[in-house]
């Protein structure tokens, strides 16, 4: 792999910003507007083959059930599918020896959806004729402007199950959800308003139920996110390879509510009023690009979710909600709104802007009314002491919010 | 229907043959010193021209009517640790001043306080980025720097390699940084002092040093960071990294890139051969540098008013530096104050 990725390095300049441009940062028009260069068609190419064979076995095996084993294919083996980045390992964890049938379409940047999008890929494992396990690749880009993306994807994503991949890697697994950011040397710096360049991987409903938890299952999957992202950033000429981490964390599981440190931040008292309706909490670690805590009661879901984000690519998933999302809040270093299910406050730390949330997903038996307006500040000052970012008061806006 | 599986037949010929290129390129080629027959290498034979079209692309940034001219001193020896090497590109019509100019340097960082300073400014610079897999240098498009293993220290300086062009943009920062990895093992064997094992950088650049944008109050989001800046004047400034090991925080007044007048640097660095480009400067927090143990290992905070903001830190320039130190060494959980020098 490391002889590889010096000889990756020429591929690397198939991107190069020309002489006279006035940055010296490629940026997302460079990285994918340049010329195609020849190692930059070839790599394409590639990809056109392995749909191409597809094409082929698929109509030679007629249509209906399109299906055949990986590892018969004639031509790609050793390569595997989604933009040649699946090894046999890959493969096989996820999908045993089943068939499979893959659906992969070719990365083009679509300008039309103001360029957040490259292409997914899907590969289906079949039982007989019934679906065994059906996973989705996806490579797009988040939206950091109109906040499209500041829900679903992150209740999906962005959980406290989904353990932080460590060692530097801009990314996160669960066992039936994993992401990885494509490296701002390849997609250019995320700057305001705009998020960052992902590689996502779903399987299953991506709900906080069992299979969520596996741990082989999560291990699977954060191979294949790391390697499908090699193959992208291969295809879109950029250098650099990602290593699938040794050891990911353990499983994060619920644990009693501390009094004292709620949710494992050190002077953040556990909200009033909720000593019988939240009976656990569970934080998916420290460390990563982003850290949840989850609280909830007995064997339901969570009730209030704590959301610290430092990575500035995924700091604007919330920006809508930080100037659009309710009656105003202020501090020293930022500034946020709060309704009744969200309260966020964007803040310029030295590290970059954090984002601070606090949610409630559904209703306290005590009834501790307000939670998110009240939690907000004692949330804020706590945390943003512990990640280096302190102090910091947060005050409601009087009059006009 | 036809056509198109026709012209996928042609390409998959051509991806064979190419494959087969790029599997002996990744081999030993693009590793060995000596040319090929076909290619023209340049400094020392660190770079060798290849098929891309970057600065050393056959044809130099894919575009047709530019040559490619290069220097070279005596390279690096036991003995004889520096060599310079340009690698210049000019479009070929003598009527077209298009051109471009790449200087390669292997030698110690400069003895004299000023200079040492005026060194830092640049390659620890806000627009640079940091060199992934513990490799310790920045890179940014037009330029680039690795410290070197304390094995090729000379003087009792670091030796350094840097890239750096006054013109153009070399490359990606990516490319800037395998390029400078390339010419630092290179070099590093010519010199006599080659760690065991070669420099590696496997990794992409995950985050790059952000857009520079104008100057806040403080300056670079660091607490007590504050400087009057006078309204009349453009001041920017640059964050390059904000790290455990590593903070850089650089302003000017100028333009969106262009500096026109230095105004302010800030450097907090753990790791040792980073926090070694400053050894040899006066000490004190009243000469911008103190030093302080952090996560057990010695941790420099570094300042540098120049002309452009001197004596506009609020409430002075010293109480600046040591607020920088303080919530720098807070944000990192160190307890250094910058009111003394802690050893």
């Amino acid at each position: 792999m490391t002889e590889n990725a010096h000889g990756s390095d020429d591929t690397a300049t198939g991107g190069d910003a020309a002489p006279g441009t006035a940055s010296g940062h490629a940026t997302e028009a460079t990285a994918t507007a340049a010329p195609p260069s020849r190692l930059r068609r070839l790599l394409r190419s590639r990809t056109a083959r392995t749909a191409t064979v597809a094409a082929v076995v698929g109509a030679l095996l007629g249509a209906g059930t399109v299906a055949w084993r990986t590892d018969t294919l004639p031509l790609v083996s050793g390569h595997a599918p989604c933009w040649d980045s699946f090894d046999e390992d890959t493969m096989k964890g996820l999908f045993g020896d089943r068939e499979t049938r893959v659906e992969e379409q070719v990365l083009e940047n679509d300008g039309n959806a103001r360029g957040m999008t490259w292409g997914e890929c899907r590969i289906t494992s079949y039982d007989g004729d019934r679906i065994r396990r059906r996973v989705n690749v996806d490579v797009h880009r988040l939206d950091g402007l109109y906040g499209t993306d500041g829900h679903r994807w992150p209740r999906e994503f962005l959980t406290s199950w989904a353990v932080p991949l460590g060692e530097g890697l801009p990314g996160m697994a669960s066992g039936e959800r994993a992401w990885i950011a494509l490296p701002e040397g390849c997609t250019g710096v995320v700057g305001e308003f705009e998020a960052a360049a992902v590689v996502d991987v779903s399987m299953g409903m991506g709900r906080d139920h069992p299979s969520a938890y596996e741990e082989e299952d999560r291990a699977d999957l954060t191979r294949a996110v790391v390697a499908a992202a090699n193959g992208v950033m291969r295809d879109f000429g950029c250098s650099g390879t990602y290593r699938t981490p040794d050891r990911l964390p353990a499983v994060p599981e619920r644990g009693p509510v501390s009094a004292t440190s709620f949710c494992g931040i050190k002077g953040l008292k556990r909200p009033a009023g909720t000593d019988k309706s939240l009976t656990w909490t569970r934080t998916n670690g420290d460390g990563g690009p982003v850290r949840v805590c989850e609280a909830g009661y007995e064997s339901l879901g969570a009730s209030i979710r704590l959301t610290t984000v430092v990575d500035r690519g995924l700091v604007d998933l919330f920006g809508k909600d930080v100037l659009k999302g309710g009656s105003g809040v202020d501090g020293p270093k930022g500034y946020g709104k709060v309704n009744a299910t969200r309260a966020v406050y964007r803040a310029r730390c030295q590290t970059g802007p954090v984002v601070f949330m606090v949610e409630q997903d559904r209703p306290l038996y005590d009834d501790a009314a307000r939670l998110t307006r009240e939690l907000l500040p004692a949330f804020v000052e706590a945390e943003a002491e512990r990640i280096g970012c302190g102090p910091e008061t947060v005050k409601g806006r009087t009059g006009r919010s | 229907m036809d056509g198109g599986s026709r012209k996928r037949r042609r390409g998959l010929l051509v991806t064979v043959i190419a494959g087969a290129t790029i599997a002996a390129g990744t081999g030993i080629g693009l590793w060995a010193t000596d040319t090929g027959p076909f290619r023209d290498a340049y400094c020392w034979g660190t770079w060798q021209e290849h098929g891309g079209p970057g600065l050393l692309g056959d044809e130099p940034f894919g575009e047709p009517g530019f040559e490619r001219h290069s220097t070279e001193s005596a390279p690096p020896a036991p003995g004889r640790p520096q060599a310079t090497c340009t690698v210049e590109v000019a479009a070929s019509d003598a009527d077209d001043d298009d051109h471009g100019k790449v200087t390669l340097t292997y030698g110690a960082v400069p003895a004299g306080a000023e200079e040492r300073r005026k060194w830092i400014s640049d390659y620890l610079h806000g627009s640079a980025t940091p060199l992934p897999d513990g490799v310790p240098g920045l890179v940014a498009g037009d330029r680039g720097m690795i410290v070197l293993p304390a094995a090729c220290d000379a003087d009792g300086r670091p030796v350094t390699v840097t890239m750096w062009s006054d013109d153009m943009v070399i490359g990606r920062p990516a490319s800037v940084g395998r390029m400078l990895v390339d010419a630092a093992n290179q070099l590093m064997k010519q010199a006599g002092c080659a760690p065991g094992e070669e420099l590696r950088m496997t990794s992409p650049l995950v985050k790059l040093a952000e857009d520079s944008e104008l100057a806040n109050k403080p300056l670079c989001r660091i607490p007590g960071l504050t400087f009057t800046l006078d309204k009349t004047i453009h001041y920017r400034e640059q964050v390059g990294t904000v790290g455990d090991g590593l903070q850089t925080c650089s302003a000017w007044y100028g333009t969106r890139n262009v500096v026109t007048q230095p105004g302010a640097q800030f450097v907090m660095a753990g790791e040792p051969r980073m926090a070694a480009l400053f050894t040899g400067l006066p000490e004190g927090a009243d000469k911008g540098l103190v030093r302080a143990r952090c996560d057990g290992r010695e941790t420099v905070f570094y300042g540098d008013v120049q002309p452009g903001l001197q004596g506009h830190g609020q409430p002075d320039d010293r109480r600046v530096f040591q607020n920088f130190v303080t919530s720098v060494s807070k944000r990192i959980g160190c307890g250094a104050t910058g009111g003394e020098t802690t050893r």
